[in-house]
């Protein structure tokens, strides 16, 4: 997938503009992965909506990130090494299934709660920095 | 205007934006979700939110062994989770345990030895441990899932700003605290737990619970033997079985073995420390109170049950993380849609004349012919509009050929199986007849349907303590709340009938009074088959909201048409036969 691109990172340019960029890769990698496919057709409306909702999470990435690390610090052991083998060590959610015996759709669940509930505690995060 | 989405249509996003993210959505599954994304706004969101996170996560070389040291106040909940309370007792211990012994390194080494005890199945050998010693021994696990939440009836939390969501975790150390409901739950271990409020359960792992207050039934298969519930004096292990356990507000137990065996024994009185068996076959009841050896019932709503367990395929599809199985809640407009090649029309009829009309008919028109409205939710996996050769009549009313069809439940599915369901275009707030057409096949004496009036809609809700009207048990029925009732024996198990019904008020303030006229005369409506009556004071002043309504124990097979529901002020009108234009 084109938003898997951290071999790519430069770390002399700033943050921001490469998570843009990759950003802008994704939403092109959604655009090409359905566009060409020719009984799904895609409306301008929602390329463009998924560009500006993703623009606006970007404009304060890097104290999103500096969040990031601090929720996923709050995080219990065994939900960080979850995180830990996706991220970090590349490990498949079949193979991560394996591992923990478990189903593989049960292991991409709470994975997707895991990056909401990071999600929401990054958003009360910079709600209590931006207040007085 | 926000979103409304069904629990299960999310559930499906979910599931596509999982298969996404792990990249492997079949062609067919990738056009879905873009019809999703196209859908709601809502969902637009969620994507970017778990793309976005995704890529941060991956890219942002976040070191993920490194854990907070500080007292933070703040903890991330994981989503979804409800905000039943994070009970320390046990794991607070363990965090301090961890840190204060300087094991940073150490346990983010043995993260991944950890990550398979603490989430994957526990053995028995998690059995070997009583809950006093894991108080008393500091353990370096952390909170993991200890059950899912399959279903709920009523249930009413105790925290009120607390949620319940299907398929939802609950971890170790959380509480479970009902004020009033029943909920159904699937252990991690394998074993199916029903909680029926006021109650207050203690999850402390995959293979313990501690009953604090309630009522609970446990079914606990082979696999899981040694499940054990604790009370605050006793501690009770399965050994295969159903049984149930009950704990007053002075913490006094009482057990009772439905099924095969459980031993008991006392967590605070050392010479009662040797355990004692009991047995379906033989001694089945314990109780700590002096002559009480009543029954330990959970029933569910409009079930014969004594005690209402969850099903093995429901426990099932929870451990597999498929809970809740997609259910494709649609608006009606979709299901008339789903017809695919109409018949020809059938011969039009003048319209019906009354303030709320629905004949399920896609040919439908409104009185400016600007095209029928039909705003409905369907049930889409278990309830579809269908054309019947012989169109459903009484007397010289009739339907046209077009019906709602709706099935019995699906025994992996959730127990309350609301089919078809409205928000009126006003609430009814003066007296009012409705009737309808309809037919049950598959009749069984444990059957169940309704039409329910009521001011609330969603997933979870009986509408049992609202008026109904419908079958149960074998017997026509009307009610104004559940065990509220009048009744009339069915016959047959392919039942047609046309029931009209009338709501009124006493004192012109609440919906105190429900009739019911089963097959009448249309000409001569004589007095009622089935009233009853409520005090003037109880009731509902308005209702909103309408629905259908199959029980728990119907089967999957069984099939329930409806047709020509009309709703009015006047009872001609509700009774009005259709006539050619």
């Amino acid at each position: 997938m084109l938003w898997r691109k951290r071999n790519e990172y430069d770390p002399d340019r700033p943050f921001a503009n490469w998570a843009c960029r990759i950003a802008h890769f994704q939403a092109l990698s959604f655009l090409q992965s359905r566009g060409r496919k020719p009984h799904i057709s895609l409306s301008e409306e929602l390329i463009e909506d998924l560009a500006n909702r993703a623009t606006q999470q970007l404009e304060q990435v890097d104290e999103r990130v500096e969040q990031l690390r601090r929720c996923v610090a709050k995080l219990p052991t065994n939900q960080r090494t979850i995180l830990q083998s996706r991220y970090q060590h590349n490990v498949s959610v079949i193979e991560l299934a394996k591992q923990l015996e478990r189903q593989p759709q049960a292991v991409a669940m709470t994975l997707y709660r895991l990056r909401k509930s990071l999600k929401e505690c990054v958003e009360r995060a910079l709600q209590v920095e931006v207040q007085p | 205007m926000s979103d409304y989405i069904p629990t299960e249509l999310r559930r499906e996003f979910e599931q596509l934006l999982c298969s996404y993210l792990n990249g492997n959505l079949s062609e067919a599954d990738d056009a879905r979700l873009t019809q999703l994304l196209e859908s709601s706004s809502e969902f637009r969101q969620t994507y970017v939110d778990q793309v976005l996170s995704d890529t941060l996560l991956e890219w942002s070389q976040i070191d993920y062994s490194a854990h907070s040291t500080t007292q933070e106040t703040e903890q991330v909940e994981v989503a979804t989770s409800p905000k039943a309370t994070s009970q320390s007792l046990v794991a607070s211990k363990r965090r301090l345990t961890i840190w204060q012994g300087g094991g940073l390194i150490l346990a983010g080494l043995a993260a991944m030895v950890l990550i398979v005890i603490s989430l994957g199945p526990s053995g028995p050998n998690d059995q070997a441990h009583d809950l006093a010693d894991e108080r008393a021994i500091p353990s370096s696990k952390q909170p993991t899932i200890a059950a899912i939440l399959i279903d709920s009836e009523d249930a009413v939390l105790s925290d009120a700003s607390g949620r319940l969501e299907y398929g939802m975790p609950l971890h170790a150390g959380e509480r479970l605290s009902l004020d009033s409901g029943l909920v159904r739950l699937a252990f991690e271990c394998g074993s199916g737990v029903t909680l029926q409020g006021p109650a207050q359960l203690e999850f402390h792992s995959a293979w313990k619970a501690v009953l604090h207050r309630g009522k609970l039934a446990a079914v606990v298969p082979e696999e899981a033997r040694g499940f054990t519930i604790y009370t605050p004096d006793m501690k009770i292990v399965d050994l295969g079985t159903k049984f149930g356990a009950e704990v007053d507000a002075n913490g006094q137990a009482s057990i009772q073995v439905y099924e095969g065996e459980v031993t008991v024994e006392s967590r605070t009185t050392p010479e009662l420390k040797e355990p004692m068996l009991l047995s379906s076959k033989a001694k089945a009841h314990y109780t700590q109170l002096p002559n009480d050896m009543t029954d330990i019932s959970l029933v569910s709503v409009d079930s014969n049950d004594r005690v209402s367990l969850p099903s093995l395929e429901q426990i099932h599809l929870a451990r597999s993380g498929q809970y809740p199985p997609a259910m494709h809640t649609m608006p009606l407009s979709e299901a008339l849609m789903r017809l695919g090649t109409r018949p020809t029309a059938t011969k039009p009829t003048a319209p019906l004349k009354a303030w709320l009309i629905e004949d399920f008919s896609p040919f439908r028109e409104d009185e400016n012919d600007k095209g029928a409205v039909h705003p409905w939710i369907v049930d889409g996996k278990f309830a579809r509009v269908a054309h019947l050769d012989e169109p459903l009549q009484w007397q010289g009313i009739s339907g046209d050929p077009y019906v709602i069809e709706m099935d019995g439940r699906d025994p992996a599915f959730p127990s309350l199986c609301n089919r078809l369901e409205t928000r009126l275009p006003k609430p009814l707030d003066q007296d009012f007849w409705f009737s309808f057409l309809g037919r049950y096949q598959g009749l069984d004496p444990d059957d169940f349907f309704a039409l329910w009036f009521d001011n609330y809609l969603g997933t979870g809700i009986s509408h049992s303590t609202r008026p109904n009207a419908g079958i149960r048990f074998g017997q026509y029925f009307a009610r104004l709340k559940i065990d509220h009732q009048d009744n009339r024996p069915v016959t047959g198990n392919d039942v047609r009938f046309f029931l009209v019904g009338r709501l009124s008020k006493s004192n012109k303030n609440k919906f105190n009074q429900i009739e019911l006229w089963i097959d009448p005369d249309v000409n001569s409506l004589g007095p009622p088959d089935l009233q009853f009556e409520l005090p003037a004071n109880e009731g509902d002043k308005s209702l909103s909201t309408l629905g259908f309504r199959m029980g728990k124990d119907t089967e999957p097979t069984d099939k329930l048409w409806i047709d020509r529901l009309l709703i009015d002020f006047d009872q001609r009108n509700v009774l009005q036969a259709p006539s050619t234009r």
